[in-house]
């Protein structure tokens, strides 16, 4: 039904291939950029992309990312409002 | 005769057993039917083997196929990394938490408990047996047991040497390999797939119901619904 991209590998080499995350996280932000908003991309990819964000220090990109799967998918509306409310007040 | 003996021995491709397989209770599926969940929160795994990669491994690959069935499935990577921020490093001590107030953080309609019970690559005779068992356990947000399962699979690579000593070499070599890098992922998704997803055309009530994203939900909870009537349910 969805557009999972390479989101498990991405997953993969976050957690046991620290030597590829840079290049499999850049990828993956890449992918996920492409849908902007869209249906398509499955439940859960846009948050996993500001997560990734988050990490990294990216405050602001990471809150678009929440914002793209807030919209999208009700059933996030409750752990994302309060994390983007969060995060915006820093 | 000897070889004949081994070569049957070998020729396991994947051999998946389930606990319930001779015998399927057809109102298994009554307390998801009565819940119809939208969302499932996967927490992550517990692991009762030592190989750390088990639990990512096993986290990662079940989004797909709950995606694909039709529910939310919470990000398994930003609800791993909120827990952390609330509290909760190990997978123990979030499957020990109470299931309504996992729920509650996330305003989820479901939890789904993953235990890893095997997940080894041993070396016998001269081939190597991958094998994983895992336990899964979906819970309300209230705490009602709505649906589990337990699947064992292992795979052996084919045995289609010719034989003799190169044979014999050869298969060393496959051991080798299939030991430096197991095929437990494809292992691990024929596994989620088999508890999971149900066959087309099968109404022996394999796998899980479907979630409202899906597009014969409507048709799904009608055909659901038309069966209790002349069945009559159990309770």
């Amino acid at each position: 039904m969805y557009d999972w991209g390479d989101y498990e590998q991405t997953l993969f080499v976050v957690y046991h291939e620290p030597e590829y995350k840079e290049q499999a996280l850049n990828n993956y932000l890449t992918f996920v950029r492409e849908h902007n908003g869209q249906g398509t991309l499955a439940p859960g990819l846009y948050a996993e992309a500001g997560t990734f964000l988050l990490e990294q220090g990216d405050v602001n990109g990471a809150v678009d990312f929440y914002k793209m799967e807030y919209e999208r998918w009700p059933e996030s509306r409750p752990m994302l409002g309060i994390l983007i409310e969060n995060l915006e007040a820093q | 005769m000897n070889k004949l003996n081994l070569a049957l021995l070998l020729l396991i491709s994947i051999v998946a057993s389930g606990c319930a397989t001779t015998k399927i209770d057809p109102n298994r599926l009554n307390a998801f039917h009565d819940a119809r969940p939208s969302s499932i929160l996967v927490v992550p795994p517990m692991n009762e083997v030592t190989d750390i990669q088990a639990t990512t491994s096993v986290l990662a690959t079940l989004p797909y196929f709950l995606g694909e069935k039709g529910f939310y499935v919470f990000p398994v990577n930003t609800v791993k990394t909120l827990l952390e921020y609330e509290g909760y490093y190990e997978a123990a001590e979030v499957h020990a938490a109470p299931p309504e107030q996992l729920a509650n953080l996330f305003k989820a309609d479901t939890i789904l408990y993953v235990t890893i019970h095997e997940w080894t690559s041993k070396y016998v005779v001269f081939a190597t047996v991958t094998q994983v068992d895992f336990g899964y356990k979906l819970v309300s947000a209230d705490g009602a047991l709505l649906w589990e399962e337990r699947l064992q699979a292992e795979y052996s690579p084919n045995n289609n040497s010719g034989g003799g000593l190169i044979g014999l070499i050869v298969d060393a070599v496959e051991a080798a390999v299939e030991r430096a890098n197991p095929t437990y992922i494809p292992l691990t998704k024929t596994v989620h797939a088999r508890a999971l997803v149900t066959p087309v055309g099968n109404s022996s009530n394999q796998g899980i119901p479907l979630g409202p994203y899906h597009p014969s939900y409507d048709e799904y909870y009608q055909r659901v619904v038309a069966k209790s009537g002349t069945d009559g349910k159990s309770e």
